[in-house]
């Protein structure tokens, strides 16, 4: 059972990026890489599987069920942009947030739940912050938290929409090694990534994406010079512009 | 013979702390005017604070305001359906059917110029409540041959406020109040981080309808006691007040709350008192909203400078 | 119609037509600059402002009053954006928020000093809560001249800075590096906005303000996109709503059967119609209107599956005849819509239907066949080769995108696959230069 399968995806909106007809899966236990230029279609396409914005057509799977069925199976980790740092709310109440979404909203916190919170914390360095309100973390360590609150989720798949954006090294570091950790203790990890150059250290296996599949597989495969080409290159803007002009004339808008 | 007739600002407080306790020891006699005003304003004020608090973090105050006005057309709505005589005369039932009208109108129509005719949201937001607004009044006007009706919606009427009022605002103070205690974590999550919130299966859509109704619901209720519009006040002021000096959500609730009956008691007690010393009848719910209008800018003005002040005296820990 | 002239009805029909064209212009500005929230919040601020005039009115004995108030909410209404500005920088609050406390708050101040008027001086109590909602009833021939001239003023404004404004507003980048000062602009926007909010609130009233700074920059929107047009549209509809609606005001206030009068006040009812044109711009506007983009959706649809049609008659005969029977065969839609794109395309000249049910191309029907299939396949190729798309899957996407390549994305996708001669399937490219 993969524990995440593209099939036939397309999305389209007038505003956001087209993406056609995407389909590839992903092994158990691995740390995989989502990969393509800026405006690629890689969010949309994270926000697509989980339901958060709709496809035209296709869809994703989860261990083979739709991703309302095995929610409890899976940490989703949005960009840190989305979210409001100002909001009134402490470190540790953030990672206790992981705990609140494996149990349920009406349950009482227990005592294990708030050592396993500290813990964990800890772990990713960041126990000396735990009273802290969220405005004063670094890019980082705001990064790391998001971590912390998906670790004490205790997925089986963990989905990371590009966690080292913005990010700096100790904390990539520090991140990529709990990843790895995970790996090891056999959750696979899907990770929207922005930088070409770390993919060949970071994953197992790499899917290239810009508007449609360009190539799935390890990264020696796919990060060859005439895939970047095709990912990277000017053709798929004409893709991108006859695809949004078919979308203006179906619409009845005019160009 | 009102009781606090006469009586001066301090005066009136001490009646009133007085008759109150008798009165919920059940000792008392019937509420009077003065009383129903604090206790009105008071329990509009922890709806809407309660209500506010999310909706200021959340940054949709823009829709409470489209509210405010959307939910007169509601209010003509239901009027006019079941026959009743005068806004005044609106129960429980009616109330919520109006918001919901309300809340679903305003809505519907907003995310229809948004979306489908791709207007941009300021003016949609705009576009829409004004006309509704405009809608309702004439509305009213013609079939309800109330032309004091576009008054009454901003200022309300609180002098005239009666028992039948008390008992909408109290029930929708019980009501959110309920609400939110009870599903406190969930919108935590999803006022804090909404794509988080739907990973795990928080229906955020739904909760955005039921925060919109029960924001109509308030609205509606406070409609005569300090009118919709001061009710926007209501929501907005104490929750960006109490951020200014605190950073726990729950204590941003709790200070709400409580600072709305601070200015209830005193708005009333300050009116009485100019009415009784200076002979000057002050509107109260004005007073309430310049009153916490004021303490919030003066909070923003001072803050800076206050906080160094307590911090040289020690009061404060140095780092926050 | 008597009631253009009558001399007690034209101050307020002439008055509030000058008044709205005002809103309206500044509102188009506004409405640009996606501000249009921010000119709701200053209008609720005149309020206090108005009260205050109202207190100097009433001390003076009414002395100049229309100029004093005017003033009073002016300063108010400037005041208003500075306390907004402070609000978001100092206090650090969401634009929104610190928009919707500043619009509650004044509205507040404004009803506890209007309480003390009423104990001071009923009388100027209620002219200064007329302007809640409006009072263009009590306009004379004074404020005509008044309103004037402070419309004009406004108008003659924006046509003269009118080149620094559409810079300003379009392409800011392009400003700063020319040297429009874009802090000024905004500040002159905000001042005219304020000019503009204040000639309209005696119109439309304080709360419905903002319905005549967006509801006429809608309709303007929907019939152009440049700012001189929008501008002219903007005001036309401003001032026929506000004249429109003033009658009608009039008209229902005045003819009530039981006998017992109900004034229609006429602020609601401008706006209103206002609105109403806003609607009728979204449905029915020229090029942008619903109605119009479903028409033109349709014509899409139909042209498709008549270029399917050709498509089909090339495939099966090339340039000879082949039974109409067996092309409708092929496709799945209705009959007789199938039947009626037949009879339009060899009305049009693209097909040949002769008596014995067959059916050909003619010379210009070959042609256009050929260049549709020809990008149809080339798409393929382009598919496949450039985009490492499986040829299996091309082929729903090339039936698509056949139909909607314009001029420059042939030119482009020429330059990509311009000389291949098959396409993924193997099937031979038609040639290019057909005659067309």
């Amino acid at each position: 059972m993969k524990p995440f399968e593209v099939h036939n995806m397309t999305v389209a909106y007038e505003d956001e990026t087209v993406l056609w007809d995407v389909s590839f899966s992903v092994e158990p236990g691995s740390l995989v890489g989502i990969i393509g230029p800026n405006g690629a279609g890689k969010s949309t396409l994270l926000k697509a599987s989980l339901g958060i914005t709709r496809p035209l057509s296709g869809g994703t799977t989860f261990f083979g069920k739709p991703f309302s069925k095995v929610r409890r199976q899976i940490s989703y980790v949005p960009q840190r942009r989305d979210v409001d740092w100002n909001f009134p709310v402490t470190v540790f109440d953030v990672a206790l947030m992981g705990r609140h979404a494996r149990r349920g909203f009406f349950k009482w916190v227990k005592k294990a739940d708030k050592a396993a919170a500290l813990r964990t914390l800890e772990h990713m360095g960041l126990a000396h912050v735990s009273d802290r309100q969220i405005s004063q973390l670094s890019g980082g360590q705001q990064q790391r938290l998001f971590l912390t609150r998906a670790l004490l989720q205790d997925a089986d798949l963990f989905i990371l929409d590009e966690p080292f954006a913005g990010v700096d090294i100790a904390s990539e570091r520090a991140i990529i090694d709990t990843l790895k950790e995970l790996k090891e203790q056999g959750k696979t990890i899907v990770v929207v990534h922005h930088d070409l150059h770390s993919a060949n250290e970071y994953f197992d296996q790499v899917v290239l994406l810009n508007a449609s599949l360009i190539a799935t597989g390890t990264p020696t495969d796919v990060l060859t010079p005439e895939n970047l080409q095709r990912a990277y290159g000017a053709q798929v803007t004409l893709f991108e512009q006859a695809s949004r002009r078919a979308h203006a004339k179906k619409m009845g808008i005019e160009i | 013979m009102n009781p606090y007739f006469g009586t001066d600002f301090f005066g009136c407080i001490g009646l009133m702390f007085k008759r109150l306790c008798l009165f919920f020891i059940g000792l008392g006699g019937p509420l009077c005017s003065d009383e129903l005003q604090v206790l009105v304003l008071f329990l509009a004020g922890i709806t809407a604070s309660l209500l506010g608090t999310f909706l200021v973090l959340k940054k949709t105050t823009m829709l409470a305001n489209s509210l405010s006005h959307t939910v007169l057309l509601g209010i003509v709505t239901v009027v006019l359906f079941f026959g009743v005589q005068s806004i005044d005369e609106i129960q429980l039932g009616g109330l919520l059917l109006a918001a919901v009208v309300a809340g679903v109108l305003t809505s519907v129509a907003t995310e229809f110029l948004i979306r489908v005719m791709r207007i941009q949201r300021d003016a949609s937001i705009g576009l829409v409540f004004s006309a509704f607004f405009a809608l309702g009044i004439l509305l009213v006007t013609l079939f309800l041959r109330n032309s004091h009706i576009g008054v009454e919606a901003i200022m309300g009427n609180i002098d005239a406020v009666t028992t039948g009022d008390l008992s909408l605002v109290f029930y929708c103070a019980v009501g959110v109040s309920l609400f939110i205690g009870v599903f406190y974590r969930p919108l935590k999550v999803l006022t804090f981080d909404e794509l988080f919130a739907k990973g795990i299966g928080i229906p955020t859509g739904v909760f955005r309808y039921l925060i919109m109704i029960l924001t109509s619901a308030a609205a509606i209720a406070s409609f005569r006691a300090v009118g919709v519009f001061l009710f926007l006040s209501l929501v907005v002021t104490p929750p960006l007040t109490m951020r200014l000096f605190t950073h726990s959500l729950k204590k941003i609730l709790f200070g709400s709350i409580l600072s709305s009956l601070v200015f209830a008691v005193v708005s009333v007690a300050l009116s009485r008192h100019m009415l009784s010393v200076y002979m000057i009848p002050l509107s109260t719910s004005g007073l309430f909203v310049t009153l916490s209008g004021a303490v919030y800018l003066g909070g923003i003005l001072f803050r800076n400078s206050g906080l160094k002040w307590m911090v040289k005296r020690g009061i404060l820990p140095a780092h926050e | 119609m008597s009631m253009f002239f009558d001399s007690a009805t034209r101050g307020p029909i002439f008055g509030s037509f000058l008044m709205c064209i005002c809103a309206a212009v500044s509102g188009v500005l506004v409405f640009l600059r996606k501000r249009t929230l921010v000119g709701e919040t200053l209008s609720h601020a005149t309020y206090p402002g108005i009260v205050l005039g109202g207190f100097v009115c009433a001390f003076f004995d009414g002395l100049v009053s229309p100029v004093v108030l005017l003033l009073c909410a002016f300063l108010f209404s400037l005041g208003g954006y500075y306390l907004l500005r402070l609000i978001e920088e100092k206090g650090k609050v969401d634009p929104d928020n610190a928009l919707c406390f500043t619009l509650a708050f004044s509205l507040g101040l404004g009803v506890l000093l209007a309480s003390q008027l009423q104990a001071e001086s009923p009388l100027w109590a209620r002219r200064v809560q007329s302007y809640l909602y409006g009072q263009a009833v009590t306009l004379t021939d004074t404020h005509i001249y008044l309103y004037g001239i402070l419309t004009a003023a406004v108008v003659l404004f924006v046509v003269i800075r009118f080149r620094e404004i559409e810079v300003a507003i379009f392409d800011r980048v392009f400003a700063s590096s020319v040297g429009v000062k874009l802090k000024g602009v905004e500040a002159a926007l905000m001042f005219l906005l304020s000019i503009s909010i204040v000639v309209g609130i005696r119109c439309v009233g304080v709360i419905l303000m903002s319905g005549m700074l967006i509801a006429p920059s809608i309709v303007a929107r929907q019939v152009s996109r440049s700012l001189g047009k929008m501008i002219f549209f903007a005001a036309l509809v401003g001032g026929v709503s506000a004249a429109l609606g003033t009658g009608i005001a009039f008209y229902y206030s005045t003819s009530l059967e039981s006998g017992a009068k109900i004034s229609l006040p006429p602020g609601p009812v401008i706006i209103l119609v206002a609105s109403l044109w806003s609607v009728l711009a979204v449905f029915f506007a020229p090029s942008r209107g619903l109605v119009f983009r479903l028409y033109r959706s349709v014509t899409f649809h139909l042209r498709c599956q008549s270029e399917n049609l050709i498509k089909s008659i090339w495939k099966k005969a090339g340039n000879g005849v082949t039974r109409l029977k067996d092309v409708l065969a092929c496709h799945s839609q209705q009959k007789w819509l199938l039947r009626l794109l037949i009879w339009k395309l060899s009305r049009d000249g693209w097909i040949i239907v002769d008596g014995l049910g067959g059916v050909s191309l003619t010379r210009d029907g070959f042609a256009k066949a050929e260049h549709i299939v020809r990008m149809h396949r080339l798409w393929e190729v382009y598919l496949v080769n450039h985009l490492g798309v499986s040829a299996k899957k091309v082929h729903r996407s090339a039936e698509e995108i056949e139909h909607i390549l314009s001029p420059e994305l042939e030119k482009e996708l020429l330059s990509f696959v311009g000389n291949s001669t098959h396409d993924p399937h193997e099937s031979p490219i038609p040639g290019q230069g057909g005659v067309l």
